[in-house]
């Protein structure tokens, strides 16, 4: 189902396709075993057209595996993955990528590192066409004005950016991200989120975001698929029925923010493993998801402005 | 940018070297040390008069095809022990110290006994020896790939072509450009070498006729000729294409 447009697809107020129809994706016994290690011990989830699902664990749990087996760049050991029906290995093309780095190539301009991946993907697409999508992704990201400039004069938030143009440029009805905005700063990510958002409502893409950052899943997600720590089951599945834009500190995600912290910090072995999910400060409870800043704050309150 | 003084160094060191060159010859007989001049007149000559440039000729195109066949066959190698690892240890633990080690004088014999008096075989001299110098720098290339990048690549295609055109290619060409200018200089010093034995018509045969006549002249002339084009070809060929293709480097 690519969509021919970005404008196309969907409506501002795009909720996610009811359950209706048959799911886009789904993952049903997905096991990963590599040099006798068990990463994933059997998943189980789908994910509708449309639909905006946070995968939220702690990190080394294999969230990274997990979309590497969807997007077909693994073999799983058990179990299976199928997109539309199909396996991944012939369904490559209805994902495309964002990783947690932005992966741009110095040697290209932002308009032809978005162009890139349809380079790659569909070489008949003519040259003219090509250029024609980069900019029009890259002003549906708000970079029209950086065009022309080389990544290593782009910002971090900015290079993840035309990472996310280049991704939506092959318009792949799925969209697998992984972590993406965990290199950034607090107030980067807080407008790459508002950003994503957006972007989803104007193109209806699926999207599966990975994340370690229990506030990142809250403010985003139609539902959170929470995982265990190695060897890595589903724990638990939530929808998250609080309209956008979201407020980290919005009382009605309290009930859903408490359930998942108990699942992340009671499901840790050792207390003091660092760089847990334990040692989010979005998952502290101080101040969830605001930093101290004055600015910062604003820029809080504003998200939860309707 | 170079400094003033820096400049100053550089290029008084030259004109002192030419001076020291030209009181000295006028001291020493001819076949000793000849007049800068007559060299700077003989160098001149290989380079326009036709019949002696013919020679400078024949011999810039044996390192211009030596260095292609080179970097061709050691691009080929190393991309198959990137994409086959089986091949690895073969090509870099077996054919690259083998390469390396052999001496230049056993493949400028070799050639004579294999090719007899011909381009080719003076070429495969060139090549042989240059190989090693390709086969290491384009594998530590190939090693030093981002394996980032090369993931976002497979991410979009299926076509290993596309992922090494639009993505290891671009990566791989830093260290392609470094082989380049290398071999170059190092395909000048061994051509006459190669000529020596292997051919009537190149510098080396020039050298070889210089030799026999005491005609110094011709012997400088023909080091000049050499030197000149290892420098005007790195400086005015190879430097100002790579800083094109790398400019986003600066940008």
């Amino acid at each position: 189902m690519p969509s021919g447009s970005v404008q196309a697809a969907a409506g501002p107020d795009r909720r996610p396709s009811p359950g209706g129809d048959r799911p886009l994706l789904v993952v049903s016994g997905l096991g990963f075993t590599v040099g006798g290690e068990t990463i994933l011990a059997g998943i189980d989830f789908s994910v509708d057209a449309g639909e905006f699902v946070c995968v939220l664990g702690p990190s080394g749990c294999g969230k990274t595996t997990l979309l590497r087996l969807i997007g077909g760049l693994l073999r799983p050991s058990r179990g299976e993955v199928r997109i539309a029906g199909a396996d991944p290995a012939r369904q490559w093309r209805q994902v495309a990528y964002v990783f947690q780095s932005a992966r741009l190539c110095g040697w290209r301009t932002a308009a032809q590192n978005v162009a890139l991946g349809l380079e790659l993907r569909d070489p008949s697409v003519p040259r003219a066409e090509r250029l024609r999508r980069a900019e029009e992704y890259l002003r549906l990201v708000q970079l029209e004005d950086r065009r022309d400039r080389y990544p290593a004069t782009l910002s971090g938030g900015e290079a993840q950016r035309v990472a996310l143009a280049r991704a939506l440029a092959v318009e792949s009805p799925i969209l697998l991200m992984d972590e993406p905005f965990a290199n950034l700063d607090v107030r980067t990510r807080r407008h790459l989120r508002r950003a994503l958002l957006d972007v989803w409502k104007i193109t209806g893409r699926t999207i599966l975001f990975v994340t370690h950052d229990l506030d990142e899943a809250l403010i985003l997600a139609d539902r959170i698929i929470v995982l265990s720590d190695r060897p890595t089951r589903v724990r638990r599945v939530v929808t998250v029925d609080v309209p956008r834009p979201r407020d980290p500190a919005d009382p009605a995600l309290e009930p859903i923010r408490s359930l998942l912290l108990a699942d992340l910090t009671g499901g840790r072995r050792a207390a003091g493993d660092e760089d847990g999910a334990a040692g989010e400060p979005g998952l502290t409870g101080a101040a969830p998801g605001l930093p101290a800043a004055p600015a910062g704050r604003g820029d809080g309150e504003r998200d939860g402005q309707p | 940018m170079r400094s003033l003084k820096q400049r100053l160094i550089t290029e008084s060191a030259l004109i002192a070297g030419l001076a020291a060159w030209f009181l000295m010859s006028g001291r020493v007989p001819a076949y000793v040390l000849p007049d800068p001049l007559a060299v700077a007149g003989a160098a001149w000559d290989l380079l326009t008069d036709p019949a002696l440039a013919v020679h400078t000729l024949a011999s810039a195109l044996r390192v211009v095809t030596a260095l292609a066949a080179a970097m061709a066959a050691g691009t080929v190698l190393v991309l198959a022990a990137y994409y086959v690892p089986a091949l690895r240890g073969l090509v870099n633990e077996r054919l690259t110290p083998f390469f390396n080690a052999f001496p230049t004088l056993g493949w400028a014999i070799l050639a004579v006994l294999w090719f007899g008096i011909t381009d080719t075989g003076v070429i495969f001299v060139q090549a042989a020896i240059l190989l090693p110098f390709v086969l290491i720098t384009l594998w530590e290339g190939v090693s030093n790939l981002d394996a980032e990048m090369v993931e976002m690549a497979r991410s979009f295609t299926r076509s290993e072509v596309r992922v090494l055109g639009k993505v290891i290619a671009p990566m791989l060409l830093p260290y392609a450009f470094a082989a380049v200018r290398m071999s170059y200089g190092v395909s000048w010093k061994i051509a006459l070498i190669a000529e020596i034995f292997g051919t009537n018509r190149g510098l080396g045969y020039l050298m070889t006729l210089a030799r026999s006549n005491f005609d110094s002249r011709m012997l400088f002339a023909a080091v000049l000729v050499v030197i000149v084009l290892v420098f005007a070809g790195d400086r005015f060929v190879f430097a100002p294409i790579q800083r094109r293709l790398t400019a986003w480097r600066a940008a």
